[in-house]
């Protein structure tokens, strides 16, 4: 460690060599400022701690439905074996909605795992385009179960990367529908809040109790393992945001009575209030 | 006063399973049975349930005479069950961790906060079957296994 002249600590690393110069011996000392080298040494050792704990989650996920699968084989073969034909087509569906689960896992963690890699091109594109593109991919869905759709008119214009951008919009609306109330008509609304500076997502769905509201975005955190899904969803939105520099929360209270998702994004090229 | 907890000599012990996924409850079920295992197996999906229903078995002394805790679980997760279960009046009630993870972290977490065991769920079914037989030797004290001890030196 070395000492600035704001008395502030930083750490250095000296070489120090005896060499002989016209015939007299002298001392060499190089002493360098290795600040930014710890720095990046810590950042390694947590992006590693990172890894490692991801690793763990993915193993973790994938080995659950592996376990189904195998233990139920086992089962299957001994039913036919006895001609239970009943158990054994019980013992098949479970196979093959573990089968499904993974299926999904890996599709949406393969996902997951390139937005930490894709370059992060930016460009400026008006968030109502963006909501636009997002909406054709969940038309299908949309249409299924009537949901009814409101997007403010005049969405900030963002500087930012519209493919990630239009699936968290994406992932969102599919939240909303797959988490609706059983006895409402679905009811999503798209907009922007001119005095908290960020977008929203609010539903009239089945909400998220308070205690839980900091669990959603965990990568494989599922409240309700009974619902179709990975635990990925939000995770990936998390991570597209967290991209963008960008901060994503639960918003509480809803307006209509289910979740509301906001997220706020640095760099708005216009903001126009609603 | 200390509670009474419930023991196997007066009736069938009775196992608490913690789990989210139906699929290795039943798997559970199943082995316990294969096993020929005289033991009631009572499956409840989350934290929440797990720990009301401890609750209530507590007053009644009526606390199950093994735990096997999942830590995935939604909302009130594996490790927040342990922590509370641990400061409850079921603190004494051994309680084993089983899960897909083998994670050395959780292992050391688990310890530290006084889990009685941590088995990695297995893949195979005789895999269960013999962890069932192994739970109930060890933990419900069937160990048909003696040890002969060695003579004096």
């Amino acid at each position: 460690m070395n000492i600035r002249k704001d008395k502030s600590e930083f750490p250095v690393e000296a070489h120090v060599k005896a060499i002989t110069l016209h015939n007299a011996p002298y001392i060499v000392t190089v002493v360098r400022d290795v600040t930014e080298r710890h720095h990046y040494i810590k950042e390694l050792k947590q992006q590693k701690a990172e890894i490692e704990q991801f690793t763990y989650s993915i193993s973790h996920d994938l080995k659950s439905p592996l376990v189904t699968i195998e233990g139920f084989s086992e089962i299957l073969a001994e039913n036919l074996a006895t001609n239970d034909l009943e158990n054994a087509q019980s013992d098949l569906r479970r196979i093959n909605k573990a089968a499904s689960k993974m299926h999904v896992l890996l599709t949406e963690l393969l996902e997951y795992s390139r937005l930490g890699i894709t370059p992060h091109s930016t460009t400026p594109t008006a968030m109502n385009d963006i909501v636009e593109d997002a909406l054709e991919r969940v038309a299908g869905q949309v249409l299924e179960t009537s949901a009814q759709i409101t997007v403010a008119p005049d969405l900030p214009t963002v500087n930012g990367n519209p493919d990630p951008l239009a699936q968290v919009y994406q992932n969102l609306i599919d939240n909303s529908i797959k988490f609706r109330h059983p006895d409402r008509p679905i009811e999503i609304e798209l907009g922007w809040d001119p005095e908290k500076n960020c977008f929203f997502v609010d539903d009239n769905g089945r909400g998220i109790e308070l205690q839980f509201q900091n669990k959603v975005f965990a990568l494989f955190d599922q409240l309700d393992p009974e619902q179709p899904g990975s635990g990925i969803g939000l995770a990936t939105v998390k991570r597209i945001i967290d991209t963008h520099e960008g901060k994503i929360w639960v918003e509480s209270p809803s307006a209509l009575g289910g979740t509301k998702i906001s997220f706020f994004l640095p760099n708005l090229l216009n903001q126009t209030p609603q | 006063m200390n509670k009474t907890i419930s023991t196997l000599s007066d009736k069938t012990p009775l196992i608490l399973l913690i789990e989210d996924d139906p699929d290795h409850a039943e798997l559970m079920r199943r082995s316990l049975s294969k096993a020929d295992l005289e033991v009631e197996l009572l499956h409840l999906s989350d934290g929440n349930k797990a720990l009301d229903y401890l609750v209530n078995a507590s007053k009644l002394s009526q606390l199950p005479s093994l735990i096997l805790l999942d830590l995935t679980l939604p909302k009130v997760d594996g490790w927040q069950v342990l922590v509370r279960l641990k400061k409850s009046a079921c603190a004494a009630v051994p309680l084993v961790i089983l899960t897909s993870s083998a994670n050395p972290d959780d292992i050391t977490k688990a310890t530290q906060l006084h889990a009685n065991s941590y088995i990695a769920k297995p893949a195979r079914l005789q895999g269960y079957i013999d962890l069932a037989q192994a739970l109930c030797d060890y933990w419900l004290g069937w160990n048909k296994f003696t040890i002969t001890p060695r003579p004096p030196l």
